[in-house]
């Protein structure tokens, strides 16, 4: 017990790594990752990729301006169909926050103090900050947004890749979910150190408290949601992410 | 930490032109730390050497988009850790394999004694514990920051956080191992 009582923490972790033997040291897939790749198709070389990329966009671009107002709805409506949102105005977050009803844009700055409970705030997810924020529900809750990434795909069209809403309304906690339907899979997960619930598949979910109090919770992107309550805050995330990033983002909150 | 050794932007470049064994260069640079952090997250050596062999295909095939003014080791680390987490989904919480990860090979001439032996691996194995149960948030940033000997601005880079926020949580972690190990009679740290 002495070995780690006259050391400080910090000294004694520095020990420790110094004696520890990965079972992975012995390991090289330095040939291995070279045979993948004999058959992989060779890199391009650097900023020819982004190079490419801005000519097409340069080209659209060029297209659309040149063309009649009717044809430059026809433009959008292919690329629309094929997947590619054209906005006019505002991100596409800002345009979903109309579409969805999120809110009144707000800025994260001034969300402390702003309602009449504390929204946890992001800090360091791999998400970085939202790109939007909108108080909705009468000023009950706060709605903050990601945009779609590359890992992260829209959600039902809208652009948004994450949607996380928070509020203190209604219910104490969080005890247990309901699905109506049947929810492809439920499961029970840990979020920061709480319960929480990871469901992908339902349409509609009943948010169950600890006195059994109910509360429908309809998504609204037709995604996978996480569900937890935190400080007093219930908070429900939507996104197409996979439950390692859903939980990144939850464990980032403070 | 911050820079990288002379011939690795040349190594860089190389690969880039798809030279392979120029990148085979920089995977034996880089492998043992990116094993490391493989397995920090999924707890299993083949499957470790699995996501680590694939992390180093897709940085090859990422190659170009990296900035080469910035550094490399964590930028591959935070590639290897991204597909290490991608593994682990759905998976239920780990269970602990602090007896797996630590040896109790005492540095040093002389063999311990049994008594010492015990001391030594019992009270590191509480430490270890204590650092495993703690909040993810937490966790991560120790284990990068100290088993796997990472510097402040490389475990930012590779968990995606600023480097305030490592700082703080390797503060507030301390702070909650101390109090863990405190609680469990191991004495105030």
């Amino acid at each position: 017990m002495g070995a780690i009582v006259s050391h400080e923490l910090d000294l004694v972790l520095d020990e420790i790594a110094a004696e520890l033997v990965w079972p992975v040291d012995s390991v090289s897939v330095e040939s291995s990752v070279l045979e993948r790749l004999r058959i992989a198709r060779p890199i391009r070389a650097r900023h020819s990729t982004r190079l490419a990329y801005a000519l097409i966009a340069l080209l659209v671009v060029s297209i659309i301006i040149y063309l009649t107002p009717p044809a430059r709805q026809a433009v959008a409506n292919i690329f629309g169909a094929a997947g590619i949102h054209i906005t006019i105005g505002g991100g596409p977050v800002d345009q979903a926050a109309v579409d969805l009803g999120l809110g009144t844009a707000i800025s994260i700055d001034d969300l402390p103090g702003a309602m009449d409970f504390e929204p946890l705030i992001p800090a360091g997810s791999r998400l970085g900050p939202p790109d939007g924020v909108f108080v909705g529900g009468g000023g009950a809750e706060v709605n903050m947004a990601w945009e779609a990434k590359l890992e992260i795909p829209a959600a039902g069209g809208t652009g948004i890749g994450v949607l996380l809403t928070q509020s203190d309304v209604g219910l104490n906690g969080l005890e247990g979910v309901k699905t109506v339907p049947q929810a492809s899979l439920v499961e029970a997960v840990l979020v920061d150190g709480v319960q929480g619930f990871w469901i992908e598949g339902a349409h509609t979910i009943v948010w169950v408290d600890d006195a059994g109090r109910e509360l429908d919770e309809t998504r609204r992107l037709a995604a996978n949601v996480l569900l937890w309550s935190k400080d007093g805050v219930n908070l429900r995330l939507e996104t197409t992410a996979d439950l390692a990033t859903a939980l990144d983002l939850a464990e980032s909150l403070g | 930490m911050e820079g990288r050794p002379p011939d690795e932007q040349d190594l860089i470049e190389r690969s880039c032109n798809g030279d392979t064994a120029a990148f085979g260069a920089l995977v034996r640079i880089h492998q043992l730390a990116a094993l490391r952090v493989a397995f920090l997250v999924v707890r299993d050596r083949e499957e470790a050497e699995d996501v680590t062999q694939e992390a180093f295909v897709k940085a090859y095939g990422a190659l170009g988009r990296f900035r080469s003014d910035s550094s490399l080791r964590p930028w591959l680390l935070q590639i290897v850790r991204n597909e290490a987490l991608n593994r682990v989904r759905g998976r239920k919480r780990r269970e602990l394999y602090t007896r797996q990860l630590f040896t109790e090979s005492v540095p040093g001439g002389a063999a311990p004694s049994p008594e010492t032996v015990l001391i030594a691996d019992s009270s590191r194995g509480a430490v270890l514990a204590a650092m495993e149960s703690l909040p993810e948030k937490y966790r991560s940033v120790l284990y990068h920051r100290y088993l796997v000997d990472l510097s402040e601005a490389e475990v930012a880079a590779v968990l995606g956080i600023p480097r305030g926020t490592v700082k703080s949580r390797t503060a507030r972690g301390l702070g909650r191992m101390r109090a863990i190990l405190g609680n469990a009679g191991w004495g105030p740290l």
